[in-house]
């Protein structure tokens, strides 16, 4: 999990990073498989005889090797549950933690908020609700990310989302929406999403105020957020943090001297 | 699937379109010095849609290329384009400003069945891009100067005075389409006209300040019509095209016949004297729809507002429900009213077909509720369906149950007047009356004025000269007509309107000059100095004659000019309609509930509104409400539409609440959001003590003052004239809100009449209210915005107003009220783009909404329909806190 992150509510905590299982070992840890067994390793069994230590020793490979083998099936099929149906098969949005800005500092701070993966489906409609401390911080507005819609020259265009904020910094919550009112044109979709490339759905942006100090940790929590289809109501395909079809990772901006 | 050779062939085709040459770059040049004019122009020919974006001659500066001037002519949020003004500049997408009907000419669809290809659907509705690849994947944005192929880019080439620049959407062979020789391996499918004589003679009209009373010239709007379907025409000769050019210019530069009577003075008194006395006209037969119509005929220009304003009342009284529960019929008896209506609305340019989602022109497709009045109907339905003119509406459209046989026509009602005719068949035929056998002037003019637009029917015609021969005989000495034997002027100004209308000149004619005078001059003897018209010659100003008489002059003034006759509105500007909650002046009115209980403790809210915002920037918001002793103010909460400040608020000796919005650094403060009216504060208010309905009936609130200041004296008060309120006292207070009736079209039946009913005086907690056995629907947000308890209500529209305020219609039985919450379309207690994309999804009939709950859910804008709207207010809703106009009302 990097460092800084933590996951929204309802999720276990110190889980790994959405998306991101890279070996088996990791998967293991994540499921909490148990640990090899080690009890034949004391020679308790009592054959003292030379002969005897060379059989027992012959038994207990068979052991490592069988008990080994059944770990490696069981860590293949965590993996296989945890890819597809575990926590990283679920989408995720990371709000990217910042550089720490000094106190002092008055330049913008830009949040990315990152997608982890997006299923098949079309989603002309998206939201986001991101909570701050309207005391220490104030909203700026928006960017546009890196990920895609359909439609427009070349097949894709970036959407430059709805926000306001003053309202936002009224409120101490950026409410933040993208909605295609063609229903599909413009839309969301798993071909304008590349990770690593195009998996910025919009950039959140930010400024201290004068009353921040050196040593805050400003929490940006997200309340809400929706990738929406325009047939969730049969299928159930949006993504949803209240649904928890959608993960989401809040962040803090840390302030230094 | 385009194959990748395709994409690079249009790639490249793209790219020599816009090669760069490393030119200067394009900078606006000082507005005051231009070097030259040019005309420009785009149209899609090639998709059999004719102009789009219509020629238009424009000055350029020094700097200017074609792509900044391209720009400048479609606008930059209409375009989207790679490269830069200065450099590559190559259209991509172009942004349809209206609907259109794509049929691509059968010569382009040859071509491309040749290759074993098929056209695409593509974009054609107002708003969608029309790009590159769309169509067929040869398609793309091109440009000719001078009927030539450009041959560098738009940021390449610089304007000369006297060019003409087309921009065509191409399908098929780059060019070839439009009958351009473009060397890309496809011939030219036709010999191109050059049409750039066409295209200056359309821009120079479009520049023109005085563009519409250019087109107001007899022939001319007819000419200029003609030019552009020539010039939208792929495969429009030469000779077609010069004589269109030609056609227009004979058109625009005819010279008007001049005046014979000098009525300018008279004109343009009653004129004034009309926007004098009715600065705001409404819905009616004075004070109303003819004040509109002499105005907006007589090319006046009309004070600021004045036209949308009207609109907005229109709009407001027809889609009152309690008014006129069968609207779009105004009337159970009199389709006269509807007539009247359509008049007035495409005299200012708006469409009746469409006032506030009303088709007007529905009724007058029953035959028999046309001529339930009589002979009035069919003359002033003929007269209203005429003007612009307007299709005959399918009586299924608007009653569904109708019996065919009644469906109306104009060849009906025609018949129907020419058997009305006074001794038809007879050597004595001539002429109309209401009854009885003596042809009376006013109706009879009144019939030939319906009758004008069809004389080219020989029985119409034949009548039409009997009915003149017969008005000659009933003129007096004077040039005057009497109506029940009393010369006046209503009935002279009728038959000018008619003669006018026929094209016969009231003036001198010599059918309608007598010994004394003509008519025209014996309208004038009516006219009172200072504007106005009396009724009979000893009388004083009358607003009817006024009316009639004002019309009249306009009709002879457009006749004597040269100009469409007064109800040939082919000539009216159309006009934009203006949103219904436009932006007023600043007048602050007072919403809350009628009925309050009389008993103590009783709570409820009034929100205090303005329909405007002064431009200035101000530092400070005060204002004085007068609060009834009965009542005692809890809290006043500042609206989330002010911004900048905090509110203070504090009752003084006199129950007089004094509220201050204002921050402590005195920076601006605000009135964000563009909806009207806008609400500013809402106060919390309790019944101080028992009240005894009988001896206090009611208390009024008001508004002393509101005002915004900025230092040092700079002060902006606004209008209390309308800002008071009046409760009533009742031991059971019910109050009832119209919220919206259905009509049928989009998702809510015409059966559905949604109103709010708010209840005082009883403690609803664990009960369920019914209405006649139906149960009521809570609503959360109505309750907090009028601090009583708000259910919503889905009935039948006729369910009478009385019934709905009766205590003896609703019963309270214990249990839990259905509730919704207006905007959360999936019913999840959250707001957000799964909502607005739910709305989306209604409109485009992908997500069903059947029950009332979902329609309350889904229709925030509270209006007849689930749309897009809809849509746009719960993204309002969401990201900048705006009330749903549902939770307003």
């Amino acid at each position: 999990m990097t460092t800084g992150q933590q996951p929204a509510d309802g999720f276990a905590s110190g889980g790994p990073s959405a998306g991101a299982v890279s070996s088996a070992h990791d998967a293991v840890a994540a499921t909490g498989a148990p640990a090899p067994v080690r009890g034949l390793e004391t020679g308790s069994q009592g054959a003292g005889s030379p002969a005897g230590l060379a059989g027992a020793g012959r038994r207990r490979w068979k052991w490592v090797i069988g008990i080994g083998g059944g770990l490696a099936v069981l860590a293949a099929a965590a993996l296989i549950w945890y890819l597809n149906w575990g926590p990283a098969g679920v989408p995720a949005l990371v709000l990217e933690k910042p550089a720490a800005i000094s106190a002092q500092d008055r330049d913008e701070i830009v949040v990315d908020v990152r997608l982890t993966n997006l299923p098949e489906g079309v989603y002309p409609g998206a939201s986001l609700a991101v909570e701050f401390d309207r005391g220490k911080l104030e909203c700026v507005g928006v960017r546009q990310g890196t990920m895609k819609t359909l439609g427009g020259a070349g097949g894709f265009s970036i959407p430059i989302w709805s926000v306001d904020a003053d309202y936002a910094n009224r409120e101490g919550r950026v409410n933040a929406m993208y909605l295609d009112q063609t229903g599909e044109t413009w839309a969301y979709a798993p071909d304008g999403f590349a990770k690593g490339d195009a998996d910025i759905l919009l950039r959140l942006v930010f400024r201290l105020r004068d009353s921040a100090q050196a040593g805050d940790e400003l929490d940006l929590r997200v309340k809400d957020a929706v990738l929406a289809t325009t047939d969730n109501a049969l299928r159930g395909s949006s993504l949803a943090t209240a649904d928890r079809t959608l993960r989401a990772f809040h962040t803090t901006v840390e302030v230094a001297d | 699937m385009r194959t990748p050779l395709r994409r690079i062939a249009a790639f490249i085709a793209g790219a020599a379109l816009s090669v760069p040459l490393g030119l200067a770059a394009a900078e606006t040049a000082s507005a005051e010095d231009p070097k030259g004019y040019v005309t420009m122009s785009l149209d899609l020919a090639a998709l059999g849609a004719g102009v789009l974006y219509e020629p238009l001659k424009m000055p350029f500066y020094e700097g200017d290329n074609w792509a900044a001037l391209t720009l400048r002519f479609l606008g930059a949020d209409n375009v989207q384009y790679s490269g830069s003004v200065s450099s590559s500049f190559y259209i991509s997408d172009v942004k349809l400003p209206r609907d259109i009907e794509v049929s691509v000419p059968q010569v382009i669809v040859d071509e491309v069945e040749d290759l074993g290809d098929e056209l695409e659907d593509g974009p054609s509705a107002a708003g969608e891009w029309l790009s590159a690849f769309d169509y067929y994947w040869m398609s793309g944005w091109m440009y000719t100067i001078n009927s030539e192929m450009a041959s560098l880019g738009a940021s390449d080439i610089q304007p000369q005075d006297g060019d003409v620049v087309r921009w065509n959407f191409t399908v098929y062979g780059y060019g070839a389409d439009l009958g351009l020789d473009v060397g890309w391996g496809f011939d030219a499918l036709f010999p191109a006209a050059d049409k750039s004589g066409l295209v200056k003679a359309l821009g120079a009209v479009n520049a023109d300040p005085g563009r519409s009373a250019l087109l107001a010239k007899p022939g001319a709007q007819a000419a200029y019509d003609a030019a552009l379907a020539a010039l939208g025409a792929l495969q429009a000769t030469q000779a077609q095209a010069d004589q269109a050019a030609t056609a227009l210019d004979q058109a625009i530069t005819a010279v008007p016949p001049p005046s014979h009577v000098d009525i300018s003075a008279e004109l343009a008194a009653t004129m004034a004297y009309l926007k004098t006395t009715v600065p705001e006209p409404v819905f009616g037969s004075q004070g109303g729809e003819w004040v509109v119509l002499s105005l907006a005929r007589s090319g006046v220009e009309l004070p600021a507002g004045y036209a949308a304003g009207y609109y907005q009342r229109i709009v407001a009284e027809v889609t009152d429900t309690a008014k006129h529960p069968k609207a779009p019929q105004l009337d159970n008896s009199k389709s006269t009213e509807n007539s009247r209506l359509i008049l007035a609305l495409a005299a200012l340019g708006y469409d009746p077909t469409d006032a506030g989602g009303l088709d007007l022109t529905w009724p007058l497709s029953d035959y028999s509720f046309v001529t339930r009045q009589g002979i009035n109907g069919p003359v002033f339905a003929l007269i209203a369906l005429d003007t612009v003119p307007l299709d005959m509406p399918d009586i299924g459209d608007f009653n569904p149950a109708a019996d065919t046989a009644n469906q109306n026509t104009r060849e009906r009602m025609v018949q129907y007047l020419l058997d009305k005719e006074i001794n038809r068949g007879t050597s004595s035929a001539g002429g109309w009356a209401l009854s009885g056998s003596t042809p009376d002037p006013d109706m009879t003019a009144m019939a030939l004025q319906a009758l004008a637009p069809h004389k080219s029917d020989p029985d119409v015609a034949a009548a039409i000269n009997r009915a003149v021969g017969a008005l000659s005989g009933l003129q007096n000495a004077q040039g005057g007509y009497a109506s029940w034997g009393t010369v006046n002027a209503e009935s002279i100004a009728q038959v000018i309107t008619a003669l006018t209308a026929l094209g016969i000149d009231p003036a001198t004619d010599a059918r309608f000059v007598k010994a004394e005078g003509n008519a025209v001059t014996a309208l004038l003897d009516f006219f009172v100095a200072g504007g106005g018209f009396k009724h009979t010659a000893g009388g004083g100003v009358n607003q009817m004659a006024t009316e009639q008489g004002a019309y009249a002059l306009v009709a002879y003034d457009r006749f004597a000019n040269g100009l469409n006759s007064l109800y040939d509105m082919s000539d009216a500007v159309q006009a934009t309609p203006p949103p219904p909650d436009a932006e007023g002046d600043g007048a602050i009115t007072l919403q809350g509930p009628d009925e309050v209980s009389g008993g103590a403790g009783a709570t409820f809210n009034v929100q205090v509104l303005t329909d405007g915002w002064p431009d200035e920037t101000y530092q400070l918001f005060d204002a004085l409400i007068n609060i009834p002793a009965q009542f005692e103010v809890t809290n006043a909460v500042a609206s989330t539409r002010l911004g900048g400040g905090t509110l203070s608020w504090n009752v003084d000796a006199d129950n007089k609440l004094r509220v201050v919005y204002a921050n402590t650094a005195l920076q601006p403060i605000a009135l964000t959001g563009d909806t009207w009216p806008a609400e500013l504060l809402t106060i919390s208010l309790e019944v101080a003590g028992a009240v005894d309905p009988d001896v206090t009936p009611h208390a009024d609130l008001t508004v002393g003052g509101a005002t915004v200041k900025a230092h040092p004296d700079v002060q902006f008060a606004f209008d209390i004239s309308q800002a008071a309120h009046r409760v009533s006292f009742e031991e059971i207070g019910i109050t009832v809100t119209e919220l919206f009736t259905g009509d049928g079209v989009d998702l809510i039946p015409a059966s559905a009449r949604a109103v709010a009913v708010s209840f005082s005086g009883v403690d609803l907690t664990g009960l369920a209210p019914t209405f006649k056995g139906q149960g009521l629907i809570s609503s959360p947000e109505l309750t907090a915005k009028r601090g009583q308890p708000t259910y919503v209500l889905v009935t039948a529209p006729a369910t009478a107003a009385a019934d709905l305020v009766a205590v003896a219609s609703y019963t309270f039985p214990a249990g839990a009220p259905q509730a919704v919450k207006f905007g959360d379309t999936d019913a999840n207690g959250l707001i957000n783009a799964q909502d607005a994309t739910d709305s989306i999804s209604a409109w485009l009939r992908v997500k069903a909404v059947a029950s009332n709950q979902d329609i309350l859910r889904h229709n925030v804008t509270s209006d007849a329909r689930i749309n897009t709207f809809d849509a746009l207010a719960v993204v309002a809703n969401y990201v900048s806190g705006v009330d749903f106009p549902i939770a307003l009302k």
